[in-house]
């Protein structure tokens, strides 16, 4: 199944690469002073590279809360993470930065709030499930105030990036950026996959959890920890791209089944895949309509998502 | 007559020397010790909130007493690496929540995980053990169907079923039968005492009904306020004067004639 998977990445991929508002044809770029070699090497390879990485954080990460807080309706931006991960990027924004230090300002705002909730949801002596969330949803509620906030002062063009950021967006990456997202990204979705197995047994309680030979606090830190990671990763790349680390992980528990053992490293191909797909749709979709602009692909992502979901829930019951 | 503690015996298994616990500044158990055999059958009886559960969730590691020792074989409890401790004892908690559609033995091979390595599946011996303990509480007739589309009855055999497949010596069971029907609730305690006869499980269950818990465990520990007001065979602990004691209810007990078996009624 995952090479299924794996295969449809690899589709996703060539498609993304290929596919743009200048159709490019692989005997072109095979020129190597040719336009057509330098649109794949400097925007369409690391975009493509920078989509699938996102789709991955979002879409693992995703179903690893839903499994850390038992609660199918968690998704990636549940637990305050990328509340501070957004407040970064904003306040880079506010402060007109350079593109490279708001991704910069934007991951330390991930890590930053990252290790507040750990701390302050510990402090009633039990780190549950519902104080975690309890945390991550006040905190995120205090950063976005803080973001409209920052959006009312700032200048029309910035608002408008910030606009932007908050639907999710793919900007124009450089290969760097990509490698950078690629280690955390991949770092954590393989230590999300390692730690999957036991990802069930704390899905069944704490309780059931210990008794089946599971350290309940370190595995939840552990979690909390990579998935975290990514999702700051993520958000200070491309933004808050909505839908897919919710949807994701349910499309593959309807067709699949619910054993985490599959449903980490599944939902972490099939996101990639669908990032890639909705993104190569947000740059064309608009193409020879009259408007100059692309389409954030957050807004592709949800407009895709939903019905698609409905389906299957549909075909399911 | 208050039945006081035994001393132990040889061969003891479970030990609960002086255990006290608090939940925050609530204390749930004070100065509980309670020695427990291998291959006893006990039930544990008290009012709600008296700390039969927690009793149970410290004996299962779930939880590290405040104070005193719990020990098994003479290694204390919360130290154990969870990964032996989950060879050894296996707890069935009073109701749960699965927020996810797994099948039914996904559940009860979720048992096995103490015996697999960190990341691994389950062999298919590990899929004949499980099937195996489904077949005991009557559940292997749903194996491939969500837990969340079971009945309460039903999810709580599945429930058991895991336990069982875990293969331990010890099984803590918090109300196992408060779902069920008459019918399953006389196989599970059938099936309860023949573990303990035949594979010399020690079985700890928390029990509301006094009935069932006279009529299927070998000893009966009694709380009141978080520590052992009485403890003893069936007959010795469950009287009229510590019912009354624990319960604040008047009962009468009564022997049938037919079956030798003794009952509880509540006297108006």
């Amino acid at each position: 199944m995952n090479a299924l998977l794996s295969a449809l990445l690899l589709a996703a991929l060539a498609f993304g690469i290929l596919h743009g508002s200048e159709s490019v044809t692989l005997s072109e770029a095979a020129d190597p002073d040719g336009r057509a070699r330098a649109i794949l090497l400097f925007a369409r390879i690391p975009r493509a590279l920078l989509a699938a990485l996102v789709g991955m954080a979002l879409a693992s990460a995703g179903g690893a809360f839903q499994a850390l807080l038992r609660n199918p309706l968690a998704d990636p931006f549940i637990l305050g993470v990328s509340g501070g991960a957004a407040l970064g990027s904003v306040l880079g924004i506010g402060f007109s930065l350079p593109f490279e230090l708001v991704s910069v300002a934007a991951f330390a705002g991930a890590v930053l709030s990252m290790l507040s909730i750990y701390a302050v949801s510990g402090t009633r002596g039990r780190r549950d499930a519902t104080a975690l969330l309890l945390t991550g949803v006040i905190f995120n509620a205090f950063c976005f105030a803080l973001i409209l906030f920052v959006n009312a002062v700032v200048t029309m063009e910035q608002a408008y990036q910030i606009l932007f950021l908050l639907i999710g967006n793919l900007e124009v990456t450089d290969m760097g950026t990509v490698a950078i997202v690629a280690a955390f990204v991949l770092s954590g979705f393989f230590t999300l996959c390692f730690l999957s197995g036991r990802m069930n047994l704390l899905s069944l309680g704490d309780d059931e959890a210990t008794s089946l030979g599971v350290d309940v606090g370190k595995l939840r830190a552990a979690i909390f920890f990579s998935a975290s990671l990514m999702v700051g990763a993520a958000v200070a790349s491309s933004g808050l791209i909505g839908f897919v680390g919710l949807f994701i992980p349910h499309a593959v528990r309807l067709l699949f089944g619910a054993d985490h053992r599959l449903l980490i490293p599944a939902s972490g191909l099939l996101g990639a895949a669908f990032l890639v797909f909705a993104d190569a749709g947000a740059r064309t979709l608009l193409m020879n309509t009259g408007y100059a602009t692309q389409l954030p692909v957050g807004v592709i992502t949800a407009l895709v998502g939903a019905p698609l979901f409905m389906l299957l829930l549909r075909r399911r019951t | 007559m208050i039945a006081k503690s035994r001393s132990p015996a040889a061969g003891e298994e479970i030990k609960l020397i002086e255990v006290g616990f608090s939940y925050g500044s609530s204390e749930v158990l004070r100065g509980l010790s309670l020695y427990i055999g291998r291959g006893d059958i006990v039930g544990v009886v008290g009012q709600n909130g008296a700390g039969k559960s927690t009793l149970l969730r410290i004996t299962g590691g779930a939880l590290a007493p405040s104070s005193g020792s719990a020990s098994l074989c003479g290694a204390e409890i919360s130290k154990m690496k969870a990964s032996d401790r989950a060879k050894k004892i296996a707890l069935m908690p009073q109701e749960s929540r699965i927020p996810f559609s797994y099948s039914a033995v996904e559940v009860v091979l979720a048992g096995r995980a103490p015996h697999l390595p960190a990341f691994g599946f389950e062999s298919r011996r590990d899929e004949e053990i499980a099937l195996e303990a489904m077949e005991k509480t009557d559940c292997a007739q749903f194996a491939d169907r969500p837990v969340d589309s079971l009945s309460g009855g039903e999810r709580q055999r599945v429930m058991l079923a895991r336990a069982i497949a875990q293969k331990t010596g010890v099984l803590l069971l918090d109300e196992p039968t408060a779902f069920l029907d008459i019918r399953h609730q006389a196989a599970i305690h059938a099936l309860i005492s023949k573990l303990s006869e035949e594979e010399e499980l020690t079985i700890v269950a928390a029990m509301h009904d006094l009935n069932l818990a006279a009529a299927f465990c070998r000893r009966i520990v009694m709380l009141k306020d978080g520590s052992v007001l009485a403890e003893g065979a069936p007959e010795e602990v469950l009287t009229e004067d510590t019912i009354r004691a624990v319960f604040d209810v008047n009962v009468t007990v009564g022997k049938d004639p037919a079956t030798d078996k003794f009952y509880i009624v509540p006297t108006a």
